[in-house]
């Protein structure tokens, strides 16, 4: 029994290493979130897409209604490739609170605060 | 005996050559240099403005004022960088650009502008804000009869001005430029309470952060 006990403990370190190595691999990959889409508005100086979701589900209790960018420089589309089209229901992962929408107004670019960055989106048929 | 293997995640960007010279802002193309905004909005010759953009190199930019004028800077996140106005500067309104190894920020539909003046005036404030039906009331400093709104629901250029309280703006939500497309997309299911972002800008700049309020759509 006394003989396992450094194995046990060099376990549980261990363990805790590994444990804690797998949130910052997950939230590199982004979080859940699913909804239908109702409108869309074009970044102008970021030349992203803020899709308007509602409902917009975000894993958790509440469901909200709020707006994701999607990028076409680092957002990975899936079929039916319709992002951001009116009426379709997507699913995906987010990075939140990305500042990835800014447009122009008069003489400079404004940031528009959004739910956050979608990293990949697959969407429903019309 | 037991052997463990653990992978434990590690970053090589200690390694000559694994960094990146440049880092993109979220969602924007690598390897593309962009502007978005210069602050503040008035300055004196010889003082320092921030500059917010994507794709700024960490050993080398050239920021241009009116095309001339060259400044060399640098930025440690690739994302923003602090720049000195020249001194030999006019007085007046300048479109600044950058430049560096990915190429020009310069885009003619949307030029970024500082203004050069002896006498800088601090841009709007929004100190505070209510909410009655569909009117906002926003209350704060530097405004005037000639700011305009820009919201996360779009634009309004004819907000009513009062100069009570230092400074009052008030506008409708269903004035905004996206508010019926938003409206009629939420006509089925009733109402929902959403955030708007507001910026005031006028002859002196704009707010540099969003003013949030919430609203019922």
């Amino acid at each position: 029994m006394m003989k396992n006990k450094p194995y046990l403990s060099l376990t549980l370190i261990l363990s805790l290493i590994f444990a804690f190595s797998l949130p910052s691999r997950a939230s590199a990959q982004g979080l859940p979130f699913g909804g239908l889409v109702t409108a869309f508005f074009p970044c102008t100086c970021s030349f992203t897409l803020a899709v308007w979701f509602t409902p917009l589900y975000l894993g958790g209790p509440i469901v909200v209604t709020g707006p994701l960018v999607y990028s076409p420089y680092s957002t990975i589309p899936y079929g039916n490739f319709l992002v951001g089209v009116p009426g379709t229901w997507e699913i995906g992962s987010y990075l939140p609170g990305a500042q990835a929408c800014w447009m122009y107004a008069g003489l400079t670019c404004f940031p528009f605060p959004v739910v956050g960055l979608m990293t990949k989106v697959g969407t429903s048929g019309i | 005996m037991l052997i463990f293997v653990v992978a434990i995640p590690v970053s090589f960007g200690f390694l000559p050559g694994v960094q990146s010279d440049t880092a993109a802002a979220p969602g924007l193309r690598a390897n593309r240099i962009v502007l978005f905004r210069a602050t503040p909005f008035e300055v004196r010759p010889g003082s320092t403005i921030t500059l917010d953009g994507s794709g700024f190199s960490r050993t080398f930019n050239k920021v241009y004022f009116d095309g001339e004028e060259p400044v060399t800077a640098i930025s440690t996140t690739g994302v923003s960088m602090k720049v000195v106005v020249p001194r030999t500067l006019s007085n007046g309104e300048h479109q600044i650009s950058v430049t560096n190894s990915f190429g020009s920020s310069e885009n003619p539909s949307q030029p970024i502008l500082i203004k050069v003046t002896d006498t800088p005036s601090p841009p709007p404030v929004i100190l505070s804000a209510s909410v009655s039906g569909d009117v906002v009331t926003l209350v704060g400093q530097g405004f005037s009869s000639s700011n305009s709104i820009f919201t996360s629901l779009g634009n309004t250029s004819s907000p009513s001005f009062t100069t009570a309280q230092g400074g009052v703006l008030t506008f409708r939500v269903s004035d905004l430029s996206m508010y019926q497309e938003l409206k009629a997309s939420f006509s089925s299911e009733g109402p929902h309470d959403i955030a708007l972002w507001v910026y005031v800008q006028g002859e002196h700049g704009a707010n540099k952060d969003p003013y949030k309020v919430d609203i019922t759509i």
